[in-house]
């Protein structure tokens, strides 16, 4: 019966922790900011604000510059997906219109965004975990695979 | 050197399976050519090659990852030579957007309406503007906005005592040819100083913030082709010169809380430059919005304040001895004005469902002559103008039927508006319901092509009849 429980106990703790301890992917999205930054985390309504330029500052302080990643790459679709929640044709739609009523651009954007974070300050961005290099960026968040 | 660097962590990339894709296939081919073993020395012969085959895959996974340490080596020479994370660098992006038109206004002829709205099937240029959106520093950019327009050649300049049109048709004196000038509106040009989401000011002249149309203002962005009377009659001043401090909060998230308010000239015939009277005109602009996924709502309102005045100037002495010249202003116009707008804005999957009212009390301190409505002429019976109240307001509804979806989308909107317009309550003849319908197709996020038709009343007056109208429009944004 002790035996019993015991394997009872250890098969709870094993479920319960397995969705913790899910394995990282090399698809999952980090998303970076310069080192001089003090942002430690942020929420994914935070980024989508940002990346939609409807707030230019963080909530605990410091301004923000979206870099993103080049139009038509896999990281810049799955970001969309994941974090503005549209399609390719809805962000040009919704760009075109904060043009005419705001003029306000869309974020810049970089082939290697992970470059763009390094260079410049209050930068915030985006890249897949095997593109990341410990030293050059702060994690802030991560959003992962599928 | 950046690019190379991404082109080479691809192709290590894609280094690391084809060589353990290799291993496989070199094994397979090795086993497939090897000849049939027979007994010891057969077997040793096989395993003699196995292990030089072994040796080889090991040599290249060795080269493999003395490569990647080259790679990622060098890759970190260059952050490290980039230096210090560099500042905010100055941008400047310019682009814009125009309107094709092609419409009738279907009025009888023995209609006063008739030789004084456009009669004929036309064409035309309703929009051209352009933008210079500069961003200077993080905190720190200037917008410039241009409407490029035809007028005021050909516009109506007078109808009493006799008709006359303006030209501004001139010959170019080195070839002879006759040139024929536009004009351009500033519609805004402004700095904007935001070191804070809450907390930013701008200066110079900007559009008024009230209302949804008037903040949407481009064709690519509204609905409808018409503009709305509350904007055509300019219940509230559509732009204002001056300084506007605003902000925004963030109560929830995608939510958004939005002020702003205006010190301006208010309105006046030079208000874009200068001031005829040191009142100041004050406004304040509220707005509470929610942007979900699915659902979207947002509620506005602006109030404004303000006096307009007018003023002749004609030469005249003063001093003790009469004798010092001085040009003398005298007051023609002036009147104080309370206005103010409300709006609401309704979003449900594809639905949208919109909404502004708009209105405003003139009260005059020096009347001038009463002008007739729409021809702008003085009345011939010479009674002054009395302080009156006026209203404006419309509900527009419309569905958004996406055709293809993804990156190609497309989609069709059906509208209906409905709008009731009081020009002011001294003159209730003029009241006038107008009910618009139409279909917008958008191929891409660039082009929407409309067609729409209305349908104007203006059931108190006697002697001018229903008018219709139909029309088609090309906006594109580029």
């Amino acid at each position: 019966m002790t035996r019993l429980a015991s394997v009872v106990t250890v098969l709870a703790f094993v479920l319960a922790v397995a969705p913790v301890a899910r394995a990282e992917s090399p698809r999952d999205i980090l998303v970076v900011v310069n080192r001089a930054s003090t942002v430690d985390s942020v929420t994914i309504d935070e980024l989508r604000d940002v990346f939609l330029k409807k707030r230019a500052s963080w909530r605990s302080g410091g301004k923000t510059t979206p870099v993103n990643a080049s139009e038509g790459s896999s990281l810049r679709e799955d970001f969309r997906k994941r974090v503005l929640n549209m399609s390719s044709s809805a962000e040009k739609s919704y760009w075109q219109k904060r043009k005419i009523k705001a003029g306000e651009s869309r974020p810049a954007e970089f082939e290697n965004t992970l470059r763009a974070v390094f260079k410049l300050r209050g930068a915030v961005s985006y890249v897949y975990r095997s593109q990341f290099k410990e030293g050059t960026a702060r994690v802030v968040l991560v959003l992962p695979a599928g | 050197m950046l690019l190379f660097l991404a082109g080479g962590t691809a192709v290590a990339q894609e280094i690391a399976p084809a060589s353990e894709s290799g291993e496989e296939d070199a094994s397979t081919e090795s086993a497939q050519s090897a000849p049939v073993p027979s007994g010891d020395s057969g077997d040793s012969r096989v395993e003699a090659q196995q292990e030089a085959q072994q040796k080889e895959i090991e040599q290249l996974r060795a080269d493999l990852e003395d490569l990647r340490a080259r790679m990622d080596e060098e890759d970190e020479i260059d952050f490290d030579e980039m230096g210090a994370s560099s500042e905010f660098e100055p941008s400047l992006d310019v682009y814009g957007f125009m309107a094709f038109y092609a419409g009738k206004w279907f009025i009888q002829e023995e209609d006063v309406m008739y030789g004084i709205m456009q009669n004929k099937f036309t064409f035309g240029i309703t929009d051209l503007n352009i933008y210079f959106s500069g961003h200077l520093t993080e905190t720190i950019s200037s917008l410039v906005e241009l409407r490029f327009t035809f007028l005021p050649n050909g516009a109506d300049a007078s109808f009493i005592p006799s008709y006359e049109r303006v030209d501004n048709t001139y010959m170019d004196n080195s070839t002879s040819e006759e040139l024929t000038l536009g004009g351009v509106i500033i519609e805004r040009a402004k700095m904007t100083w935001q070191p804070y989401d809450f907390f930013g000011v701008s200066a110079g002249r900007f559009l008024t913030p009230f209302g949804i149309w008037n903040i949407d203002h481009g064709a690519p962005v509204v609905i409808p082709i018409n503009k709305p009377y509350l904007m055509l009659r300019h219940t509230l001043p559509l732009n204002q010169t001056g300084l506007v401090v605003h902000g925004r909060f963030f109560p929830a998230a995608s939510t958004y809380f939005d002020y702003a308010v205006t010190l301006s000239n208010g309105r006046g015939p030079t208000e874009e430059i200068y001031d005829l009277d040191d009142n100041k005109a004050v406004g304040l602009r509220l707005r509470l919005s929610y942007e979900g996924q699915d659902v979207g709502f947002a509620v506005g309102a602006y109030g404004f304040f303000g006096h307009t005045t007018d003023v002749t100037k004609a030469p005249g002495f003063a001093g003790e001895d009469g004798t010092t010249l001085t040009i003398v202003e005298e007051i023609t116009e002036r009147y104080q004005e309370l206005a103010g707008s409300a709006d609401i804005l309704f979003r449900l999957w594809n639905f949208r469902l919109q909404s502004e009212v708009a209105g405003g009390y003139l009260k005059y301190r020096v009347r001038p002559l009463v002008v007739l409505p729409i021809v702008n002429v003085e009345s011939p019976s010479g009674e002054y103008q009395p302080d009156f109240l006026r209203y404006s307001l419309y509900v527009l509804a419309a569905y958004e039927i996406p055709i293809v979806s993804g990156d190609d989308a497309m989609s069709l909107t059906p509208f209906v508006m409905v709008e009731y317009d009081v020009m002011y309550d001294s003159l209730p003849e003029y009241d006038t319901w107008i009910y618009r319908g139409g279909l917008n197709f958008r191929p891409n996020s660039f082009v929407v092509l409309k067609a729409a038709c209305s349908y104007v009343r203006l059931p108190d007056a006697p002697n001018i009849a229903d008018i219709w109208t139909l029309a088609g429009q090309v906006a594109l944004t580029f």
